[in-house]
């Protein structure tokens, strides 16, 4: 799967968020807010295609945790984007 | 997914920054202080920057430090960074903002409603609202039945 074109990742305030962004156009209607776990991953899995495997692995060796956890939040985490149409297959 | 609310300060002040970058910006409206041509939290406005504002421009401006308005320019003294700019929204009985002309951040070229959008500033658009202007002695009447009529 992958992160549809056009999405960017950008800091407002404090938060992570995601927006729209065209060529020279930032829709500030469609904002996303991703929390520091999702933020990374999205840093991590931006620039190409990647798997849920690939997701999974990442959560797991960048905060140490179980693989178990790490795949239940991968899976959290991208059936989110799906749902909202940040990612495509 | 949950609704995270960011401060209009912040936001705004980010939109500032896009639209220095050249870029263009879409955003909600908040509040109904240029009814009737702009509905809080359902129409949309796109702004992009220039350097040529004039009087009916509808206009984001930091009137004081990190305090946005979206209203329309009653006055302008020039385009001269110190020119002083009078604004004042359509949807408003009294009350007008002061600034100068550096401290209006973009102006709408757009604005999106539900079924359609519009361009303000069109010949068609621009008497519209010196026609609203001229109303403003009865405004106050003509803001409560629409206000009932649409039940904002």
């Amino acid at each position: 799967m992958k992160i549809k074109e056009g999405f960017v990742l950008r800091k407002i305030g404090d938060k992570d968020v995601v927006i729209g962004e065209g060529l020279d156009q930032i829709n500030f209607n469609k904002i996303i807010a991703l929390n520091s776990s999702a933020a990374n991953l999205w840093r991590a899995l931006a620039i190409k295609d990647f798997s849920e495997e690939d997701a999974i692995d990442f959560l797991e060796n960048y905060y140490q945790i179980d693989h178990q956890i790490a795949e239940k939040d991968a899976k959290a985490i991208l059936e989110k984007w799906k749902s909202v149409g940040l990612i495509s297959d | 997914m949950e609704r995270v609310v960011i401060s209009n300060a912040v936001l705004l002040g980010e939109a500032k920054r896009l639209l220095k970058e050249g870029k263009k910006v879409t955003l909600k409206v908040k509040g109904n202080s240029m009814l009737p041509f702009l509905h809080g939290d359902k129409d949309s406005v796109e702004l992009t920057s220039t350097e040529n504002y004039e009087v009916g421009d509808i206009v984001l401006a930091e009137v004081t430090e990190d305090h946005y308005v979206l209203h329309r320019i009653l006055s302008i003294g020039g385009n001269e960074p110190e020119a002083t700019v009078i604004l004042m929204g359509d949807g408003n009985i009294k009350g007008i903002e002061k600034c100068k002309q550096k401290d209006l951040i973009g102006k709408v070229d757009y604005i999106f409603k539900k079924d359609r959008q519009i361009n303000p500033n069109t010949e068609k658009e621009r008497k519209k609202a010196q026609q609203w202007q001229r109303l403003r002695p009865i405004r106050r009447w003509i803001l409560a039945i629409y206000k009932r009529l649409y039940r904002i």
